[in-house]
């Protein structure tokens, strides 16, 4: 169906017929020529040569040339999907958690839309179901002209929470029932209490069409892991689909990858888990689990400390005489306490309830039933820890790494020889290498192994001659560890050492943990909030802090999923558990299906007839007015086309600064005015004069004619497309430099850092010391404030030998094009904090020093032996 | 087209023709010039004569070889020669300055290019040549085709003929278009011929200016100031223009019959060596 938006136009095309009278009767100009053999025509006659009329085929060629011009300004467009409803439109959009499932298909459908009703010159009401992140109520957006519903459909985005259909459907009593509507509803294919009071609310206002998403495309979750003693078990929930299978990324705090678990897919079955076998220390590591390829608040499994806890049992011989200082658990209870849960009882009164790691204190023996009990408990991955002691050295039992001399060996003693003995390095394979002895550490009395084949390997720290300190040793999934000496000062200082709590949470962090709720004892406030694409962002300003208690969490503005609580107590929230899980939503009665793959968009023919009415208009010049003149004309239209390469030009002949233009126009006029003034002051102070800043779009500009590009991240900048990271990749390769500024001291977390610069090829990262040639390339600096102070400064560790080890990439987040930024009088335009003005001062210089870094590559390096070269002189 | 580009054309174009073709005529027409031997002692190159030493005569005059061979003392004597001088004319007038298709080369500078190889063919034979409107002696030796390039491509654009005349008994070469009126031609030839001057025309033209090739509507303007003309129609124009053309290369051609001179024509399509044979020819007779 052929539609046009300005159709009035078309009246134009009445005055087709009088245009051809006019080119019948005009002849055409006459063509123009020098011809010095003009004095013989001269005296020629010129009868019987009557005016020659334009041809016929000029005419209709010209005729045809204004046909299209007509036509294609009235805006003609090619719709198809033969008969709409041709009315205002009502557009619901779900942008609850399982819309963050291809969002960006759905807002491109949603703009499409927007764009059709603007070219129908309708109105757009917008309507999502999930409320918005500032904490206010639902609201239609609404009726409103198509270019402001294109604001609010730009603005909208996935939530973490579910949307809130019932109280959309409410929302709509507000709209009035006019003419029919076109209804359109973007939903994310599930269903839920409202869909069906919304569905049959929407059918009121005229035709419902629904866009459902295909099973493939619907969101899977994330369930709560559970611990295996070998492993974990990661489980999936989807809602149908073919065979296949997702993949499970495991992350540690910082967001790096530690893993990945392949989860298969049975066609249409709507569980999956896989197991994870993996040790202990890498399991303890893990701190969140995600779907890959899903982006949504579901896929996104945050873990606290509850999910892999480490609980320690003191054993207790419940005997009551006991004095602090030479207590046996006193010392050990004292080094695990405020990094695990510590529980006294008797081995009995422990086993009733999880442990990680049971710490056995110098005991008499074991009742047999004991002994069977701990064994079993070991065997399914509980970790030992016994001290030795006079009982132990008397009765030595089976639940021992090795087999013990019966004797306690004194040292230091009137019948021994040595003195008491210092502890040597820990072996590089043992649980503690890496801990540091303190030098005043001496034991001087333990309990000797029976030396055999196996005794080196089993002993993790031994004593300056060689005899065992600690020996460990598997059993079953778990592990039994001795200490060869007391756990109280009796017989050596080892537990009044700084060593002693280290080496237990060593030990900790090798149990394995015990999945175990946590009690809310506290309300928790928000830390770290999941945004609707399944990111960790800062937290908003409207969450409340988690109540005490156990209670039910509903997910919303006030309760998003992420993690609650400080670093003494956190507490993860995470999203699907808490969803009541629902049903793929069916089609509504009556209710046409949208195809979300086909494209409905309108073709717009206005552009193609414009363009062949040029072509037919270079043809006639070519005709009428001889190749050159149509040839200047194509040139003209080419340069039109090509004023951007002219743009490229202008850039190359001048060295200039730039920016990375973020969208963001607060922060792009921050980047321009600052860079500006830092060119100025480059100027002022040093001999490179640069010219204005340039705002740069890496997927258009051509990037390799800036020496520096600056980098400011806006919030609302998401990933960059496929051609800009190849860009910006092309860039850092030949030699460019940029300043990636996360504008907040430092605090963006790496996630989001990652995320942005997703696909830039980022060498490994090293902290800018004073060492570095930044810090002495113009002026000699310490630091590097910007607006802000103290976040850290990123370069490139090694750099590239080809680039004369200039980094290529810097990465801080002081905010510094904000410090540089002045009003062109000279005034600043944004205090600087703590420092002032001072602050200030150094921000400009370190702006001064990178330009000139970025200019001159690496070649003040030599500065770093100044030093030395002084000295060498003054001898 | 710059002198030392002229030049090189001219060199190559000069290089095909033979110029013992020439040397043999003038040879045989002593009489009408040319490096020509006067059959008497005089200044030369050929040896003419031995004489015996008279007092007065320098001592390097003698030929010490020939007294060698007798008592008495010999000098040298060489045959007196004259040359002939030749002034061309490369019509420098605007109307010289076209050309119809971008192909061709304009009027003036083929008039040029065949001035300047006709210039080479003469100094191989000893002649000298000069600028019918260029002031001062005319060239003679191994440079003069060189300064009669440079002198070419200076030369202004002028629209009549040039005011001071040529020696008598010299020879002139006309390279124009002679679209000028034929009174205007008539007039100055017969001065010309008065002063006892051989000459040659060659009209030059533009295929175009031949075969008026423009069709429909056009507005066709003269160089000269002669105004311009709205053609209507023009290929009916055409059978009337070449009638007109051929009335005037019969006038042209009567007026040199008249002075005894010779009219001959060129196109500037066609192969520049086909004119300069001619030209040699007409000037060999």
């Amino acid at each position: 169906m052929l539609t046009f938006a300005t159709p009035w136009l078309l009246a134009a095309a009445l005055a087709l017929p009088a245009l051809w009278l006019l080119l019948r009767i005009t002849p055409p100009p006459p063509r123009r020529f020098d011809f010095p053999a003009l004095r013989l025509l001269l005296g020629l006659s010129t009868k019987n040569r009557s005016a020659r009329s334009a041809p016929l085929w000029l005419i209709i060629l010209r005729l045809t040339l204004v046909t299209f011009l007509i036509v294609g300004a009235a805006g003609p467009a090619w719709r198809r999907g033969g008969e709409r409803v041709d009315g205002p439109w009502l557009i619901v959009v779900d942008n609850g958690w399982a819309a963050g499932k291809l969002w960006t298909q759905r807002r491109d459908t949603l703009l499409q839309m927007i764009r059709q009703a603007d070219h129908d010159n309708q109105t757009v009401t917008i309507l999502p179901t999930a409320a918005p992140a500032d904490g206010g109520a639902l609201a239609l957006a609404g009726p409103s002209s198509a270019a402001d519903a294109r604001g609010a459909a730009e603005r909208l985005v996935p939530e973490a929470w579910p949307g809130d259909r019932a109280q959309a459907a409410k929302l709509l009593d507000a709209l009035p029932h006019g003419r029919a509507m076109r209804v359109v509803w973007l939903s994310d294919g599930l269903d839920d209490d409202g869909a069906a009071t919304l569905a049959a609310r929407l059918e009121t206002f005229g035709r419902l069409e629904v866009m459902l998403p295909s099973a493939d495309s619907l969101p899977q979750l994330l369930m709560a892991p559970t611990s295996t003693p070998t492993g974990t078990r990661v489980r999936l929930r989807r809602f149908g689909g073919g065979a296949g299978h997702s993949t499970v990324r495991a992350m540690d705090e910082q967001g790096r990858s530690l893993a990945l678990i392949d989860v298969p897919w049975e066609a249409g079955a709507r569980g999956g888990e896989a197991e994870a076998d993996w040790p202990a220390e890498l399991k303890n590591r893990v701190a969140r689990l995600v779907i890959d390829g899903e982006e949504h608040a579901a896929a996104t499994e945050l873990l606290d400390g509850s999910w892999s806890r480490h609980p320690v049992g003191l054993v207790d011989d419940g005997a009551a005489d006991r004095i602090q200082l030479l207590d046996d658990l006193f010392y050990g209870e004292r080094a695990v306490m405020g990094f695990a849960e510590a529980r006294h009882g008797t081995i009995d009164e422990l086993l009733q309830r999880p442990l990680s790691l049971m710490v056995l204190p110098d005991h008499g023996a074991l009742p047999d039933d004991q002994r069977e009990k701990l064994r079993k408990w070991v065997e399914d991955g509980g970790t030992l820890v016994r001290f030795a002691g006079p009982a132990l050295a008397g009765n030595p039992d089976d639940l021992l790494p090795v087999r013990l001399r019966s004797n306690e060996r004194l040292l230091g003693s009137a019948l021994s020889w040595a003195q008491p003995m210092s502890v040597a390095p820990m072996p590089d394979d043992s649980p503690f290498a890496g801990l540091s002895i303190p030098p005043d550490l001496t034991v001087s009395a333990q309990i000797l192994a029976e030396p055999d084949l196996t005794l080196a390997n089993k002993t993790w720290a031994k004593l300056a001659d060689g005899t065992p300190l600690v020996t460990g040793a598997p059993l079953g999934h778990g592990w039994l560890v001795l200490i060869h000496t007391t756990a109280w000062p009796g017989w050596s200082n080892l537990a009044l050492s700084g060593l002693f709590p280290d080496m237990l949470h060593r030990l900790l962090d090798r149990s394995i943990g015990v999945a175990a709720p946590q009690t809310g004892e506290k309300p928790l406030p928000l830390a770290v909030q999941l945004d609707g694409s399944g990111h960790l962002v800062p937290p908003s300003a409207v969450a409340q802090a988690l109540p005490a208690g156990n209670g039910a969490i509903i997910p919303g503005p006030r309760h998003p999923p992420g993690y609650y609580g400080d670093s003494s107590a956190r507490r993860a929230v995470n999203l699907a558990p808490l969803l009541n899980l629902p049903k793929t939503l069916s089609l509504p009665e009556g209710a046409l299906r949208l195809d979300p793959s086909r494209a409905q968009a309108d073709i717009d023919l206005g552009a193609w007839l414009i363009g062949l009415a040029l072509l037919l208009l270079l043809a006639d010049l070519a005709l009428a007015g001889g190749l050159r003149r149509a040839a200047l004309a194509a040139f003209l239209l080419l340069s039109l086309g090509d004023a951007k390469a002219a743009d490229d030009v202008a850039a190359a002949l001048d060295a200039r600064l730039a920016y990375i233009v973020t969208g963001d126009s607060a922060v792009d006029e921050t980047s321009r005015a600052g860079l500006a003034a830092l060119s100025r002051q480059l100027a002022r102070r040093t001999t490179a004069v640069l010219a204005e800043p340039a705002g740069v779009d890496p997927e258009r500009d051509a990037l390799a004619v800036y020496p520096l590009i600056y980098w400011p991240l806006s919030s609302r900048q998401s990933g960059l497309s496929e051609k800009a990271q190849a860009h910006l990749n092309d860039f850092l390769r030949h030699g460019g430099m940029l300043l990636i500024d996360s504008r907040d001291g430092g605090i963006t977390p790496p996630d989001r850092l990652r995320q942005v610069t997703r696909g830039i090829d980022i060498p490994p990262l090293a902290l800018v010391g004073d060492q570095h040639v930044l810090a002495k390339s113009f002026y000699l600096l310490h630091d590097f404030p910007g607006r802000l102070a103290g976040g850290a400064l990123y370069a490139e560790e090694q750099g590239d030998a080809a680039h004369d080890f200039v980094t290529s990439v810097l990465i801080g987040g002081n905010d510094w094009a904000a410090a540089w930024a002045d009003d062109r009088q000279g005034n600043p335009m944004f205090p600087v904090v703590p420092g002032g003005e001072g602050q200030r001062e150094t921000a400009v210089r370190f702006g001064i020093n990178l330009v000139i870094y970025a200019l001159t590559g690496s070649y003040k390096a030599d500065q770093v032996h100044v030093p030395a070269i002084l000295e060498r002189m003054h001898h | 087209m710059t002198a030392a580009d002229l030049q090189s054309r001219a060199e190559s174009l000069a290089a095909g023709l033979p110029n013992l073709l020439l040397r043999a005529k003038r040879v045989a027409a002593t009489v009408s010039g040319g490096l020509h031997g006067r059959r008497r002692p005089g200044s030369g190159e050929d040896f003419w004569q031995f004489r015996q030493s008279q007092p007065g005569d320098p001592l390097t005059a003698i030929d010490w070889r020939q007294s060698a061979r007798s008592d008495h003392l010999y000098v040298r004597e060489t045959e007196w020669t004259i040359a002939r001088t030749t002034r061309i004319w490369a019509d420098p007038s605007p109307s010289m300055r076209w050309r119809s298709s971008r192909d061709l080369e304009t009027k003036h500078d083929r008039a040029c290019l065949l001035a300047v190889a006709l210039g080479f063919l003469l100094e191989q034979s000893g002649e000298r040549i000069g600028l019918l409107d260029h002031p001062g002696p005319a060239f003679a030796g191994r440079t003069a085709p060189t300064r009669l390039a440079h002198a070419l491509v200076q030369a202004r654009p002028v629209e009549t003929f040039p005011g001071h005349g040529a020696k008598a008994r010299s020879t002139i070469v006309l390279l124009s278009d002679f679209l000028m009126p034929a009174e205007t031609i008539a007039r100055q030839a017969e001065r010309w011929a008065a002063a006892g001057m051989s000459g040659h025309l060659m009209q030059i033209l533009d295929p175009a200016e031949e075969e008026l090739p423009y069709e429909g509507r056009v507005r066709l303007r003269g160089l000269e100031r002669e105004g311009d003309m709205l053609l209507p129609h023009a290929e009916s124009l055409r059978g009337d223009y070449v009638q007109a053309l051929e009335a005037h290369r019969r006038a042209l051609t009567a007026i040199a019959r008249q002075v005894g001179w010779r009219f001959t024509t060129h196109r500037t399509d066609k192969p520049a060596r086909v004119a300069l044979t001619h030209l040699y020819t007409a000037m060999a007779c």
